[in-house]
């Protein structure tokens, strides 16, 4: 295994490969009563001030999709499923940090095409730097030593003028992959498991992160996976938030 | 994006091969219809909607207007009604190749707008693609593809394979149905059908230009029907009308003509040289200007780098310095073939004339440190 | 911290027994086949390959890599024997280095590759030429870059620094100006 992949820099694709390879790992060793969920939320305690009733946080758009597992393992997207998961997650979002004193804002296109593009580059970058954490942060084999265990990333200062435009102070992102195992796929999992193989009966993966706009710090971030949980339905999607929430700054 | 990027080969497969006619018949889609909500091709459409947005800030999309709207503006003398229901993008990569999805998301590559040679056989490929949409190929394939697996799930490694045919053998009735509705499309917008043909032959002749019989369909994986018989069937439908309508030679040279050099850069990366030069040919014919072409056919001597490819390069830098319209790095590339070929005076000459040519060029401080060595 | 992380510690930690990356001192200098180069700053340092790879951040946000090449070999060291890949050969002019350069990370997924700038520059006591670069990442994420080499005993020689044009690339290019000074033989 080496980490300068190809010679061409093009390490990207292999990041993700190689975490979800090692979430991955998790249930090749697990059985399907596996219930709880992975989350490890690190606050940067240097950077996180956040007064709930007064902080100005904007929602970025969910990066959200559900899929059906068939019997062989093809993902089939469910459009329904994602829209209402979509509404369920924003609600439990919402819900669960007005619990806590704090309204969020709705994420405002810009007109101009500038910053539209801008915002398109942070929320790219959102994800790389996510995919980063993921791997060098919550990869102990892969921590970087002179993070000295920190959770020390940033969106730069380019993020100061997306909160300008929006008012707000902090951008909270989310991330969610989410399949789910038909019935026959459900047997089929139960055939392989006899016969000693690793086939999946479906897996949520996903992250939230809370980016301080006024420096473009990652204040707040929080991973989780797991095989089990609903978000189609309000109820346990609510569980699977407040999972994501765990360790939320107030 | 994690599951975007595992959902890429799925979508690559599954999706955008588009090209499928199977054993419940479906009925073409009308022109704006949207599928339910709780059915499978919502579901395929929700997916191709998030690849789309993807696409949109990729880094692939060429986001020339002029260029956009002119391939638009063939798709809709297509069909009025259907066009104003695809999002096309045009797409920077060097094969040939375009594909539709069930949502109307229609991609073109810039290695099919290299090779087409005029606005007719455009219309042929457009109409092709439109024909996949309306007749909701996706939808069909994946539905068939998804009673196949199924019992897949079950079976060993051999009942895979055999199952796996079975599915790609729809994909080819999909694409000669898509051939058929595609001609009528592209003949009853006022089109030379004898085009149509044309635009596999050159494929064609690319395929077999070194010899090698390259890309032969591999006997498990193949979802598109032979070419020749794809020529066959299009030669007897076109025969009786060809030479009448369309041809739209100078249009479609003179909306491509700005990206030609930046495609035709990216047609070298492929290193299938025999088959560039096909292509080069092509161009030629279709009336892009000759030094330019010429330039090219160096370049793609001084890549291969053969034994005796240099001599044949200084040759092709040499008549497209003559002809008309070769971009002023070819006295760049003249220089450094003439420099490897030990020829010193006349390399540092040319890389003079470079100079003299782009004095803003943003290599200017190289190759004044190559004049100063030469000297 | 879940006993699945442990777990995954464990499982991961079974396949390797050294630490994979370590921090570089800063003023000491590190040899990389004929030549050595001084740090300047704490690079994490990655163990797991034959080639020198540094970053800060995360080698999807920022690298420092070292490449050597051999004639006739890809930029990651490799013969290709059917001749589709972009190779380096030992007579190329710098101009040509760099096309092969800008082909490698064509081929690799990298679209809008522009390099700019090509100069003379030297490359510790080596006359060698150096370049800047844009590209864009697949998904569209915009990068930048800047490149160090020369040829040696018809092997070349190449420092490449990267990474995304938002943030990570800005911050440590002064100090990998600094990295590409320090060259010494």
């Amino acid at each position: 295994m080496s980490l300068a992949v190809n010679g061409n820099g093009n390490i990207k694709g292999w990041y993700y490969f190689l975490v979800v390879a090692a979430f991955g790992l998790f249930l090749g060793g697990c059985t399907t009563s596996m219930t709880e969920s992975y989350t490890g939320g690190t606050a940067n305690q240097e950077t996180v001030k956040l007064d709930t009733k007064k902080a100005r946080v904007v929602l970025i758009p969910l990066d959200i999709k559900l899929t059906e597992l068939t019997v062989a393992g093809l993902e089939e997207p469910k459009a329904a499923w994602t829209e209402q998961a979509r509404k369920h997650v924003t609600d439990g979002l919402t819900a669960a940090l007005a619990e806590q004193g704090l309204t969020l804002r709705p994420y405002k296109k810009p007109a101009k095409s500038t910053s539209l593009r801008r915002d398109e580059q942070l929320e790219k970058l959102h994800a790389t730097v996510g995919g980063t954490i993921l791997f060098h942060h919550y990869g102990q084999m892969y921590r970087l030593p002179t993070k000295k265990g920190e959770m020390d990333w940033t969106l730069g200062a380019t993020a100061r003028q997306m909160g300008g435009e929006q008012n707000a102070e902090f951008a909270l992102y989310v991330f969610l992959r989410d399949s789910y195992a038909t019935g026959g796929r459900k047997a089929a999992v139960v055939v392989s498991r006899i016969l000693g193989g690793t086939t999946q009966a479906g897996e949520r993966v996903g992250f939230a992160s809370l980016v301080d706009l006024r420096t473009g710090k990652i204040a707040w971030f929080n991973a989780l996976y797991s095989d089990s949980g609903d978000v189609r339905e309000a109820e346990p999607a609510r569980k699977v938030v407040d999972n994501l929430l765990s360790g939320f700054p107030s | 994006m994690i599951g975007a990027r595992n959902f890429a080969p799925l979508v690559a497969v599954l999706l955008l091969a588009a090209c499928v006619a199977p054993p419940p018949p479906v009925a073409d889609l009308k022109p704006g219809e949207r599928p339910d909500i709780n059915s499978d091709e919502a579901g395929l459409w929700m997916q191709m909607d998030q690849v789309e947005e993807m696409l949109k800030t990729s880094g692939h999309v060429v986001e020339d207007r002029k260029l956009n709207d002119y391939i638009r503006s063939v798709t809709c003398k297509l069909s009025a009604e259907y066009c104003q229901h695809l999002r096309l993008f045009v797409v920077q990569t060097p094969h040939f190749n375009a594909s539709m999805a069930p949502n109307g998301t229609m991609q073109v590559w810039t290695g099919t707008l290299l090779r087409a040679q005029n606005e007719a056989q455009l219309a042929y490929i457009l109409g092709h693609e439109m024909a996949h949409y309306i007749r909701r190929h996706s939808v069909q394939k994946w539905r068939s593809i998804r009673r196949t697996t199924d019992s897949m799930a079950f079976m060993g490694d051999l009942a895979q394979i055999v199952a796996m045919t079975s599915v790609l053998a729809f994909s080819r009735d999909h694409e000669r149905e898509s051939d058929d509705i595609g001609f009528d499309l592209m003949v009853k917008a006022g089109y030379d059908p004898a085009e149509a043909p044309k635009t596999w032959r050159a494929l064609l002749a690319e395929r077999d230009a070194d010899g090698e019989e390259k890309d032969k369909p591999s006997v498990f994986f193949s979802s598109h029907p032979a070419v020749e018989e794809r020529v066959e069937t299009l030669d007897a439908k076109a025969a009786p009308l060809a030479g009448q309508g369309i041809v739209g030679d100078k249009p479609y040279v003179n909306a491509v003509k700005r990206h030609r050099r930046a495609w035709l850069k990216d047609e070298m990366r492929k290193r299938d040289f025999a088959g560039t030069q096909v292509v080069l040919a092509n161009l030629a014919a279709a009336g892009h200007p000759a030094g330019d072409i010429k330039f090219f056919e160096g370049e793609l001597y001084r890549l291969r780098g053969d034994e005796g490819d240099l001599k044949e390069a200084i040759v092709a830098y040499r008549s497209a310095i003559k002809a008309k319209g070769a971009p002023v790095e070819v006295h760049r590339s003249l220089g450094l073939a003439y420099w490897k070929t030990r020829q010193n005076k006349l390399a540092r000459k040319s890389f003079s004339r470079y100079l003299a040519a782009a004095p803003k060029a943003e290599d200017r401080a190289m190759i004044q440190s190559y004049i100063d060595q030469l000297k | 911290m879940t006993r699945k992380i442990i777990a995954l510690t464990i499982l991961l930690l079974a396949t390797a027994c050294v630490p994979p990356i370590v921090a570089t001192p800063p003023q000491e200098p590190i040899k990389i086949g004929f030549y050595s180069v001084t740090p300047q700053i704490e690079w994490n340092r990655s163990m797991m390959s034959t080639r020198e790879s540094w970053t800060i951040d995360g080698y999807a946000l920022q690298a420092l890599r070292f490449y050597t090449v051999g004639d006739g070999q890809t930029l990651s060291g490799q013969t290709d024997p059917d001749g589709k890949s972009p190779a380096f050969h030992k007579s190329m002019l710098p101009n040509e280095i760099q096309e092969f350069f800008v082909e490698t990370l064509a081929a690799g997924g990298w679209a809008k590759v522009k390099p700019s700038g090509l100069k003379p520059a030297k490359f510790g006591s080596l006359p060698g030429f150096r370049f800047s670069f844009t590209m864009v990442e697949k998904d569209g994420l915009e990068y930048e870059g800047m490149a160090l080499g020369a040829v040696k005993d018809d092997e070349l020689n190449l420092i490449l620094y990267s990474g995304t044009k938002l943030h990570y690339f800005p911050k440590y290019k002064p100090a990998v100006e600094k990295v590409f000074a320090s060259i010494s033989m």
